[in-house]
């Protein structure tokens, strides 16, 4: 779902030009300061800015001119007043802006909203994230959950879990197409973990690699007796892991793990 | 065979019945009474006595049936007396020897039968039944009858019959009736014989030799028919009946020729090609001769009847042989269906011989029945020989491929076990010796495994089984790993290797990198491997086509050369070229064979031209979609900043220059400085805006770094004031942005505010160099030595000096930390939030121990400590990890003496460390002011924090914990949020939902 940024006073008019579009977007609401604005964008990535200029006299230009410098390809929809707009459009000139005056019908802005996200074609660094494969990484250590995800949030979407039993609730929710699972953990080891897995219609059907910190014969050999799709010594050597995980996706479990 | 196994009854009870039944029909009708239903009579035979009128007027008696003597051509006339009653509706039958009858009654001509005007061929009349009727008004007048023929057929006369044409016929269909029934059944048993047998050469695309038999049935089934005395009934032209029936004969032998000969496996072939040729001859010669009425049908057929006796003598002879030689047993059933057909047919032929009896061809057709039974059953037993055999064939290749699927599983077990103990044995050792042993295992291990791979991968293609999966991929990447991955042993045999890359090609591809790359990994291999001097080259061009682009690779060497002959070797499978010379060079050579199919797989063919003894150049062509178009550009500098763990070379020196470096931050300003060290450069430094703007007055400086973000002058003033200062000896100096976060469009923004560039913060050092060496003015740039970046230097350690983002702390070794972590990047990021934690670490560390009283406790304390040691590893931190696992042993074993003793000596390590660690981490104050609380604001935040870290998103709640720290806050709620911080970078859900929940309260009170 597309996300709106409805930047404004809470008034009544904000109120229903939520309720409206929370149909169809998910709509996150924001005070009209520079700060909050810019804090929200960080936080939720919106795909439009909808500034309600209603019941804010006093806005000047300051945060579309910030919009400008460092968002411009962030489309802002304004909701404001004509004697307004001819004060203020001098920091609204270019086509990121678009602007509607009241009275505004709420279906109309529906229909703007639609017009703007439909239209815009959103340049991807990234190929749609559905053809990203999705990896879930359980494991008790915080800083090896961060650790690993950063070695490989560049090429594949993350999902956390810090126990076995949050993992398990968590792969039929967001599906991964691998599990990196920490071999020790307290409470459900990973061993117990992976055994609930495979009593899973669902999950038994995805590919597990064990994180082990334990270097020990005895720990590897009990690690690959349940056979998982391999094994990876913590800490993990970054291009052991990748070309581990790269391999296990492909279905290559008939090759060697390097 | 067949559907269930259930062991019914009904099957047996079934035949049981209809065998009663049949019985029944047996002996009832032989048995029992004939019925009357009106039947016709028994036809009866005309008994008067016939006499013969001569020439001269004598009347001689003579016998009927029977012959009487004359020549061919004359004209025989023999009569009788009628009875003195004639009934209603009487019918004399006269069979025509193939004789011109005239009928007379007294004087009076009844019937003329002739085929003179109805025939072409052939002098005679076909041979017929005459039809003639008497009235009663014949009775007791002369009947006389005419006969001649030019035939040695002169003479004969048949059994006369008398009585209605329906009792004639019933007589007939009684005597002969079978036989035609039999040839019906011939006729149509042939005509599925064929049709089966060509069904089948469509279907498993090989001759059947039943074919021919198919024939020889259909041809005798033809010849029974048209012998038939029922013929005249189907056929309006007796004449050309007549023929056919000859025709036949000499068509016979040709289709049991063929058939024997086949199924004797051509033993024979010279005598069955001159019997073959032999009845082509008399086909001609008699059909001439008919033609032209030099010589009829029925006197050659003595020459047609030699020539099937002789084809049934040779057969017979051949079959004896083969039993004598063993060679039977290839078609023993047929054989015994031949004997039985050659018994008939001696049998037919005889009875044809004797021309006083009729023929009756159901023995003939009898045999061939049964040959034609026999022969099918061969024909089945080799059709589901042919199937067998395709089955084993199958289930060879299916047990061959479930043998390498299963045979991969039970290597992979104990491969992994040897790499992975190897690992282990790399990791404990110090010993260099020991090292050295494990790295070759390494190698041998690694090697085995590229082959087991290239063996599977193989028996994969060649399955059908592996497909080329296309994804997203980062084309430098692979180049970059390519030339990586070759550059190690091109070293070891001192061989340049270089890439020319063409620079505008797009950075990201659509496709399969991964084989690609394996290709690429082969060709450049192979490369090294045949090479003893100078170096190996990888070509990359391409041109673009709407969103794809037609890449070309090229792999050139300056190695021994493939002689023209040997091209071809080239690619087969485990075949090595100059076999003597090149013996001392590893591999299995299956290389080449995946090579190319995998390149056939992707549509795309391998090229090869070589000079022997001056290089090769292997050449493919590949198109690829293209998905990011900005085009990778200078490929081996970028190559170096993606490098994983980097080594560090000074590139240049600049004693003469002079900098100055603008930012707030002192630790920023010290880090500045000193990744610069090395070049010699004189830095200045200002911690703001206003000292910037004295210093840029007083002197002139070849660049000037300027940080974005400061308190009272920004950047961006700072900048706009220098350059609007008159006559600044820094008019024209490039001033380069410093700024933390680049947001996109970030550097249109700087250069659109007079900045020359920008470049972001952490600074890394290459980047750095780059910038500064490319804005100094040249006479200041001495020494420009790139230094290209190796694996192997990577591995051998030697001198590698990370950037001062990581400063030497003792008891952390950040090199070995890197090589693991395989990004430095990454590892300072760990690092960070590895100090961020330590403290809470440290003080839960303490709690556990201090409640230590239980088993419980006991696991607890060991959990806790385990975790810390992985920490403390992964960043390097050597000898603090190794005091974690003795605690952890300790606590695994319960011993609690130790545990205490040796506690607080770690937390005191645990605590020096974080102390270490802080000049890594400088607190950066807040360089923005705090701004006011808004409490509709936090209130979003809070929700929102708390929706992502229950959806374990950490990247936003990271964000949000930074965005709620940019406000003020009494100091109770300072503390509640400090513990949110601690919370969420230790991804502790719980805690956190406790401390919004808290921290709501909080801030309502105000």
């Amino acid at each position: 779902m597309k996300k709106i940024l409805l930047v404004g006073e809470l008034n009544e008019i904000a109120r229903s030009m939520n309720e409206c579009l929370a149909e169809e977007y998910q709509v996150q609401l924001c005070s009209p300061q520079l700060e909050s604005m810019q804090g929200m964008i960080k936080i939720i990535k919106p795909d439009l800015v909808l500034v309600c200029q209603i019941g804010l006299d006093e806005m000047d230009g300051t945060l579309f001119d910030w919009l400008r410098q460092n968002c411009p390809k962030l489309p802002v929809l304004i909701i404001t007043s004509s004697s307004w707009w001819n004060q203020c459009k001098v920091y609204c000139e270019s086509e990121q802006f678009d602007k509607m005056f009241r009275p505004i019908v709420n279906r109309e802005l529906l229909q703007r909203c639609q017009t703007i996200l439909n239209g815009k074609r959103g340049k991807s660094l990234h190929s749609a994230s559905g053809d990203r494969k999705k990896i879930l990484i359980v494991d008790d250590s915080p800083l090896v959950l961060r650790n690993i995800k950063g070695l490989l949030e560049d090429r594949y979407d993350i999902e956390l879990a810090v126990s076995g039993e949050q993992a398990l609730k968590r792969i039929p929710a967001k599906q991964p197409d691998l599990v990196l699972l920490d071999y020790e953990m307290p409470g459900m080891s990973g061993k117990e973990t992976f055994e609930a897995m495979l009593e899973d219609e669902y999950a038994r059907e995805i590919p597990v690699i064990f994180l082990t910190s334990v270097a020990k014969r005895k720990r590897i050999y009990d690690v690959l007796k349940s056979s998982p799709a391999g094994y990876i010594l913590k800490p993990p050597v970054k291009e052991t892991l990748l070309s581990t995980i790269e391999k296990v996706l492909r279905g290559e479990t008939d090759s060697v793990i390097s | 065979m067949g559907g269930r196994k259930r062991k019914s009854s009904i099957p047996v009870l079934f035949i049981s019945m209809f065998v009663c039944v049949l019985a029944y029909l047996l002996l009832g009708e032989c048995l029992l009474p004939a019925d009357d239903w009106g039947r016709a009579d028994a036809l009866e035979e005309y008994r008067g006595s016939w006499v013969r009128v001569m020439p001269d007027g004598k009347r001689v008696p003579i016998e009927v049936p029977g012959r009487c003597d004359s020549k061919r051509g004359e004209t025989i006339t023999v009569e009788t007396t009628l009875p003195e009653t004639i009934n209603q509706d009487t019918y004399f039958c006269f069979r025509s020897a193939k004789q011109d009858l005239k009928i007379y009654v007294d004087t009076e001509l009844r019937l003329t039968y002739s085929t003179k005007g109805t025939r072409i061929f052939g002098r005679d009349s076909a041979v017929a039944n005459v039809f003639f009727e008497v009235h009663s008004a014949d009775a007791g007048k002369k009947l006389r009858i005419i006969s001649q023929t030019d035939s040695s057929y002169s003479g004969i006369f048949y059994t006369v019959y008398k009585g209605t044409q329906t009792e004639i016929w019933q007589y007939y269909f009684k005597q002969y009736g079978s036989e035609l029934i039999v040839a019906f059944v011939l006729l149509i048993l042939s005509v599925m014989v064929i049709l089966g047998s060509i069904t089948l050469e469509l279907f498993y695309h090989r001759h059947i030799s039943l074919v021919y038999l198919g024939w020889g049935i259909l041809i005798a089934g033809i010849w029974l028919v048209v012998n038939s005395v029922f013929r005249q009934l189907l056929f309006p032209n007796l004449s050309v009946v007549n023929d056919l029936a000859f025709y036949m004969i000499m068509l016979l032998p040709f289709p049991y020729l063929l058939y024997l000969d086949e199924i004797q496996q051509e033993r024979y072939h010279k005598g069955y090609s001159v019997l073959e040729w032999v009845a082509v001859v008399d086909f001609v010669i008699c059909t001439a001769l008919h033609v032209l009425q030099i010589r009829d049908f029925t006197d050659t057929i003595t020459y047609m009847a030699l020539i099937c006796i002789a084809t049934i003598g040779f057969m017979a002879i051949t079959i004896f042989i083969d039993i004598g030689t063993r060679n039977i047993r290839g078609y023993r059933y047929v054989a015994v269906g031949i004997l039985c057909a050659f018994v008939a047919a001696m049998v037919q032929i005889i009875a044809y011989f004797q021309r006083t009896s009729l023929f009756n061809g159901v023995v003939f057709a009898v045999g061939l029945i049964v040959l034609l039974a026999f022969a099918t059953i061969n024909t089945i037993r080799e059709i589901m020989q042919i199937e067998s055999e395709k089955q084993r064939a199958l289930s060879a290749s299916e047990s061959k491929g479930r043998f390498l699927a299963n045979m991969s599983h039970e290597i992979r077990t104990p491969i992994n076990a040897v790499l992975g103990m190897d690992e282990m044995i790399l990791r404990e050792t110090s010993e260099p010796k020991i090292k050295e042993y494990a790295l070759d295992i390494r190698n041998a291990g690694q090697n085995l495994l590229s082959l087991i791979n290239d063996i599977l991968d193989l028996s994969k293609i060649e399955s059908g089984k592996l497909e080329i999966i296309s994804l997203e991929y980062d084309f430098s990447s692979l180049l970059h790993d390519v030339i990586n991955m070759v550059s190690m042993k091109a070293e070891d045999k001192d061989l340049t290797v270089d890439l020319k890359v063409d620079e505008t090609l797009p950075s990201r591809l659509w496709g399969d990198d991964v084989r690609i790359r394996q290709i690429l990994v082969n060709l450049m291999n192979n490369a090294v491997k045949y090479t003893e001097h100078g170096g190996v080259t990888l070509a990359v061009s391409g041109a673009k086509r709407d969103n794809m682009i037609h890449l070309c690779f090229e792999v050139r060497d300056t190695g021994i050369g493939i002689k023209e002959e040997d091209l071809g070797k080239l690619f087969q499978e485990f075949a090595r070229i100059e076999e003597e010379r090149n013996r001392h060079i590893e591999g299995t050579g299956l290389g080449m064979s995946i090579t190319t199919r995998l390149l056939q797989l992707m549509g795309s063919r391998l090229q090869v031209d070589s000079v022997y003894g001056e290089g090769s150049v292997f050449s493919f062509e590949l198109d690829q979609q293209i998905m990011d178009e900005e085009p990778i550009g200078d490929l081996e500098a970028r190559m170096r900043d993606q490098a994983q763990g980097y080594t560090y070379q000074r590139s240049f020196i600049a004693p003469e220059a002079d900098l100055l470096v603008v930012d707030d931050n002192a630790v920023n300003r010290k880090v500045f400085i000193s990744l610069l060290k090395d070049t010699g450069v004189r830095i200045d430094e200002a911690e703001g805006g206003m000292v910037c703007l004295e210093k840029a007055a007083m002197k002139q400086y070849d660049i000037i770094f300027l940080d974005h973000m400061m308190p009272d002058l920004d950047g961006i003033e700072t900048l706009h004031r220098i350059q609007e200062m008159g006559e600044s000896p820094n008019a024209n100096t490039p001033v380069i942005a410093l700024t933390a976060n680049a947001v996109s469009g970030a550097k249109e923004m700087y250069l659109a505010e007079g900045f020359r560039d920008f470049i972001s913060k952490p600074i890394h050092p290459e980047k750095l160099e780059k910038m500064i060496a490319e804005y100094l003015p040249e006479g200041k740039i001495a020494d420009r030595d790139i230094g290209c970046l190796t694996e192997k230097r990577l591995k051998q350690g030697s001198a590698a000096e990370l950037p001062e983002t990581f400063p030497d702390i003792e008891g952390v070794d950040w090199e070995y930390a890197v090589f693991r972590m395989g990004d430095a990047g990454i590892l300072h990021e760990t690092a960070q939030d590895f100090y961020e934690m330590m403290t809470e670490e440290a003080e839960t560390l303490e709690h556990l121990w201090n409640n230590m009283d239980d088993a419980e406790g006991l696991r607890q304390y060991r959990v806790k400590v385990h975790a810390m040691k992985s920490s403390a590893a992964m960043i390097g931190a050597m000898s603090l990890a190794g005091l974690a696992k003795t605690l952890e042993y300790a606590a695994r074993d319960a011993h609690v003496e130790k545990i205490d003793h040796l506690t607080p000596v770690f937390l005191a390590e645990w605590r020096k460390m974080w102390e270490k660690l802080k000049i890594m981490f400088p607190q950066e104050e807040n360089v923005e002011a705090k701004l006011d609380m808004d409490i509709m604001q936090l209130r979003e935040y809070l929700k929102l924090l708390q929706s992502s870290m229950e959806d374990m998103d950490i990247d936003t709640a990271d964000e949000i914990v930074r965005q709620i720290q940019r406000y003020r806050y009494t100091e109770e709620q300072e503390i509640i949020i400090d513990g949110l911080a601690a919370a969420v970078r230790n991804i502790d859900v719980d805690q956190t939902v406790i401390l919004i929940e808290r921290l709501e309260k909080a801030i309502e009170v105000r």
